[in-house]
């Protein structure tokens, strides 16, 4: 996966490893719980961010993929008893079928159908979950959601919770690190730079579309997983097409083609509201100004900053030595 | 292969193609002989890049059988076609432009090589040594057309004639073969085609069969055992070049007007 991104991981471990002491220093004690949340949705939207950088697609749907999860993970264990892990594994096969039947039909044809299909999927997952009450308890959702363990070790305090959620979000980081430096990352960029020469190399376009759909539609399904067992109550409000557009927002805001940037925008976006609170009313305004900036200015995103300063410092000095 | 291999690893019969009222391509019969390389001529608008679109599964087309190594293609979808055993070039170069040079020539190794998303994103124990031999390979048929000292360099910015070059190193590394080179010398100059004159003579020895489209007379009649020539989509001589140079309708057709200006 090269150097850089090694170096990367180990620099992202280590800060997630010394995050909580942050929670330590009066005042920001609620930071853990937040960061913990952004790594629930860091998950989402590195997928995101394969599916829309590398596949050059757009879902309005994946915040059903982390309700199909959720709810799965609540249903299974808190209803029927199962035990969490299974329950895990049979919301992200759920996911996985759904994604191969919205993504097969719309991935086949060129252009934003799959935009299109996930905007009514993710409508059609949002009604059943707030009017199926037999089976979701309807809008006002429910609890009673056991937490995870694992060989009798209980992850029962937020600080457990954090260590694992960002634990899995970094195995799913270096999954796809592994996926994009691969014959598939490769295959999946050469339809982005001449989709006719891919196809003439053997490269079966529109089955690695499919295949990295279905792969964001799992990761986004465990995360709704991960948020029931941490949160231990879900309702529908969580997952509706709001969340999806601001997942997009993060995978924008960090840049496409960057996985990295997909946690970097997550983490922003999650924050931004925390750090505007004392704007008061006007919060929603500045938050919707810095974005704003960010896309008119930094349009490959947050990650190209300092090769935008590069550019501009060089501009400088050129002008400068004239 | 278990039966005998046919003495023609093309066989095309009464191809036709027409888009919307103008018919490129009609009612085409031509073979070419394993291990030959045989070049397709003609004016501009002949048919001959939708031929080769047809023949690589790129345009389905209208009428007509398209029979590789004993087995039908037609119908089949590009990347079915490519792993038949058919590499192509293209006339307007596509090539991958933000990747690098060597990554190109990888992504020709796509269909010789297997493994899928999940045992790659969890490096399975076997992905690394596949990926050392995609590499190790592609590095060879760059070496093969003298670009190895550019490997880490990003494709778009190569100058024409190098990317022409890397175009035919990664239709090489697919190992195919049937290989179509679509104008492999437009836009190069006197010595840059001669490179790759030889390297096309080079590639042919290795036992690959090789057709293509081109339109410097000198290339074609230097290195060609066959000629065919198309005019309007339809087939108007095809044989030896000496036979081709003096046929009186390719004279008339083509050759009269064209030729020594390329």
């Amino acid at each position: 996966m090269g150097r850089r991104n090694r170096i990367g991981l180990v620099l992202l471990a280590l800060f997630l490893l010394l995050f909580p002491l942050i929670g330590k220093v009066p005042g920001f004690s609620h930071y853990l719980a937040i960061m913990t949340v952004v790594g629930l949705t860091a998950m989402i939207s590195m997928g995101l961010s394969l599916l829309m950088g590398y596949a050059g697609q757009i879902s309005l749907g994946h915040a059903a993929f982390y309700g199909l999860g959720a709810y799965a993970s609540g249903i299974l264990t808190a209803k029927y008893g199962l035990n969490p892990w299974p329950a895990l594994a049979a919301g992200a096969l759920l996911s996985a079928a759904m994604a191969v039947v919205i993504g097969s039909p719309s991935l086949k044809l060129r252009g934003h159908y799959l935009a299109m299909a996930t905007l009514a999927f993710g409508e059609i997952v949002f009604i059943i979950f707030s009017s199926w009450y037999q089976l979701t308890s309807g809008p006002d959702g429910f609890g009673g959601i056991p937490r995870l363990s694992i060989f009798g070790f209980s992850f029962d305090t937020p600080l457990k919770n954090y260590y694992l959620i960002w634990g899995v979000a970094l195995l799913m980081l270096v999954f796809l690190l592994n996926l994009i430096h691969s014959r598939v990352g490769r295959a999946l960029r050469s339809i982005h730079g001449s989709e006719a020469a891919a196809m003439a190399m053997g490269v079966n376009t529109a089955w690695y579309k499919i295949q990295v759909f279905i792969i964001s539609a799992v990761m986004a399904s465990i995360a709704g997983s991960l948020y029931a067992h941490y949160v231990r109550f879900i309702s529908p409000s969580v997952f509706d097409l709001n969340f999806s557009i601001k997942l997009l927002m993060m995978v924008v805001i960090g840049g496409t083609t960057n996985v990295w940037g997909a946690i970097l925008g997550a983490a922003l976006i999650t924050f931004l509201p925390e750090w505007l609170i004392f704007l008061q009313d006007f919060d929603i305004l500045a938050y919707g100004l810095i974005l704003l900036l960010i896309a008119m200015f930094l349009p490959k995103g947050l990650f190209s900053l300092p090769a935008v300063a590069r550019e501009q410092v060089r501009r400088r000095s050129a002008r400068g030595a004239r | 292969m278990t039966e005998a291999a046919p003495n023609h690893i093309l066989e095309v019969a009464s191809l036709t193609k027409a888009f919307g009222g103008l018919v490129a391509v009609f009612d085409l019969d031509f073979t070419v002989p394993r291990g030959i390389i045989k070049a397709i001529i003609g004016p501009n608008g002949a048919g001959k890049t939708t031929l080769f679109n047809l023949i690589s599964g790129l345009h389905p087309s209208d009428h007509g059988r398209i029979v590789f190594g004993g087995r039908s293609i037609a119908g089949l979808k590009p990347h079915q076609v490519a792993r038949r055993g058919i590499a192509r070039t293209f006339q307007t170069v596509e090539l991958f432009r933000e990747m690098t040079v060597l990554e190109n020539v990888m992504v020709g190794r796509h269909i010789r090589s297997r493994r899928g998303a999940v045992s790659l994103g969890l490096k399975l124990p076997g992905t690394r040594l596949e990926e050392k031999v995609i590499r190790d390979k592609a590095r060879y048929f760059l070496d093969f057309i003298g670009l190895g000292r550019k490997a880490e360099e990003e494709a778009g910015g190569l100058p024409l004639g190098e990317q022409k070059l890397l175009e035919f190193a990664r239709a090489m590394a697919a190992e195919p073969e049937l290989l179509l080179l679509d104008e492999p010398a437009a836009g190069l100059n006197e010595t840059e085609t001669e490179n790759a004159a030889g390297l096309i003579v080079k590639a042919r020895e290795t036992g690959l069969t090789i057709l293509l489209v081109e339109h410097d007379m000198n290339l074609v009649m230097n290195i060609s055992e066959e000629v065919m020539v198309l005019n309007y989509g339809r087939k108007i001589a095809d044989g030896a070049p000496d036979q081709v140079r003096n046929d009186p309708e390719v004279i008339n057709a083509y050759l009269g007007v064209d030729v020594g200006d390329a």
